[in-house]
């Protein structure tokens, strides 16, 4: 039978921590979704990236069923958890607060990539390169 | 508890932004929802949105007015680049969200003879229906879920009466009632959020099983038990916990004695089994459904 979409959901959430409590609950709750059954989906599927943000979007039928793909962290958050560091500098110009090798730089690209508009891993690791520099950290 | 939901509606190259104010801000994250109202089926697609509705929410408490205070200078920053729509405030309670999705649960039959039946709709039974009345409230266990409705297949092929239960993660407490309601003598349930515990409490007067169905706002380490007291263990939650636990519920049960595993996802199952084959647990049989998995096994 044809389903009917009804909803079109992003949350930006943490990943392995979704609870029925905001954003979730009242997301997903005003299109009548059991929100516990996404709880459970989203932690489950995610519990590898604890301590990341990992966006998901979710298409809400009819019936009320639902679906959802989960998105890699944003970059930044990635590099930040590379780095060490609480969050970006004010001033990335200026005050560069930390230094990730090119390895590392490699190893989020290729979780990014997926996502990124890039033709190949080259062209991702330069996006990445890019966010890093805006945070004022330095690739060496 | 009262919350304050914080949106702005705006066009796609403000998302971002908007987005990353209210996640530094707000509580718990943010939703970004776009119009839809279209069959992909038929061979429509979604609407190119002209602009998104981006929300966050802040609890009513002493936090309030600082965290409204930040996202406003944020939201005033941006439309100075580009004018935007205000930012609407609307008071919400927990109550208004939890309630909205019961509309959309109708009784649903698992296995041959299980019929799930929430407590606010009636079903017409056959004879030999076995009814779990349900109220799940914000607690998990509706029998909607995969590994729910292979849980209680399960329990229908390996309750066969008088069996003393451990249920770990008992959630909605729909596997202890089901299996208390199938023969078995009792069950003992641990459920670590006080709601849910609260919930399967009262899930279980519900079916006048309150009797016979134990439940603990608490986790397996925490109870005092005799090794080989159970006769079967239900461990519905996740690979993870199951892993953590897996010592705690072999040693409660008898030599003979079976598990029921799930809320493990396909690519974690071999670890879980990894971890159980020392212990003398056989895998005997292996459900799976939408990725999902539910074991059930034998202690040597």
């Amino acid at each position: 039978m044809a389903k009917k979409v009804i909803g079109l959901i992003k949350l930006q959430i943490e990943a392995g921590k979704a609870t029925p409590a905001p954003p979730v609950g009242p997301a997903l709750g005003q299109h009548g979704v059991n929100i516990m059954g996404f709880v459970k989906e989203y932690n489950e599927r995610t519990s590898s990236l604890a301590g990341s943000i990992v966006p998901v979007e979710i298409t809400v039928y009819e019936d009320r069923s639902f679906d959802f793909i989960a998105k890699s962290p944003p970059a930044s958050d990635l590099l930040r958890k590379a780095a060490g560091v609480e969050k970006g500098s004010g001033n990335p110009l200026i005050d560069k607060i930390a230094v990730i090798s090119r390895d590392q730089v490699k190893e989020i690209a290729e979780t990014k990539i997926k996502d990124l508009n890039a033709a190949d891993i080259e062209g991702a690791i330069k996006i990445i390169e890019g966010t890093a520099r805006s945070m004022g950290i330095q690739v060496r | 508890m009262k919350w304050l939901e914080l949106c702005v509606d705006v066009p796609p190259e403000f998302v971002e932004p908007i987005s990353h104010i209210f996640y530094k801000y707000g509580y718990g994250g943010v939703s970004i929802e776009s119009p839809a109202d279209f069959n992909p089926d038929e061979g429509e697609v979604a609407p190119v949105p002209e602009t998104f509705s981006v929300r966050t929410y802040i609890p009513k408490d002493d936090s309030t007015d600082e965290r409204r205070a930040n996202i406003e200078i944020g939201v005033k920053l941006i439309n100075h680049l580009h004018p935007i729509e205000p930012l609407k405030e609307t008071e919400i309670k927990d109550e208004d969200w939890e309630t909205n999705w019961k509309q959309y649960f109708h009784p649903i039959r698992v296995g041959r003879k299980l019929v799930i039946c929430p407590t606010w709709q009636e079903h017409a039974s056959l004879r030999d229906d076995v009814i779990i009345f349900l109220d799940p409230g914000m607690a998990f266990g509706t029998g909607h879920h995969p590994t729910t409705r292979m849980c209680m297949e399960l329990l229908e092929d390996t309750i066969v009466g008088g069996e003393k239960i451990i249920d770990l993660g008992c959630g909605s407490g729909i596997l202890s009632v089901t299996a208390v309601k199938l023969g078995a003598l009792s069950s003992i349930g641990f459920e670590i959020e006080s709601n849910a515990s609260k919930v399967a409490k009262e899930n279980c007067v519900l079916n006048a099983v309150d009797e016979s169905v134990e439940v603990f706002n608490s986790t397996l380490p925490d109870y005092r038990y005799s090794e080989g007291d159970f006769d079967l263990a239900l461990a519905n939650i996740s690979a993870k916990v199951i892993i953590e636990l897996a010592d705690h519920l072999t040693k409660g049960l008898r030599s003979g004695g079976k598990l029921i595993l799930s809320g493990v996802l396909e690519n974690a199952l071999e670890d879980v089994r990894d971890v159980f084959e020392p212990l003398g647990v056989v895998f005997e049989k292996v459900m799976t459904d939408s990725d999902w998995t539910a074991v059930l096994a034998t202690k040597k």
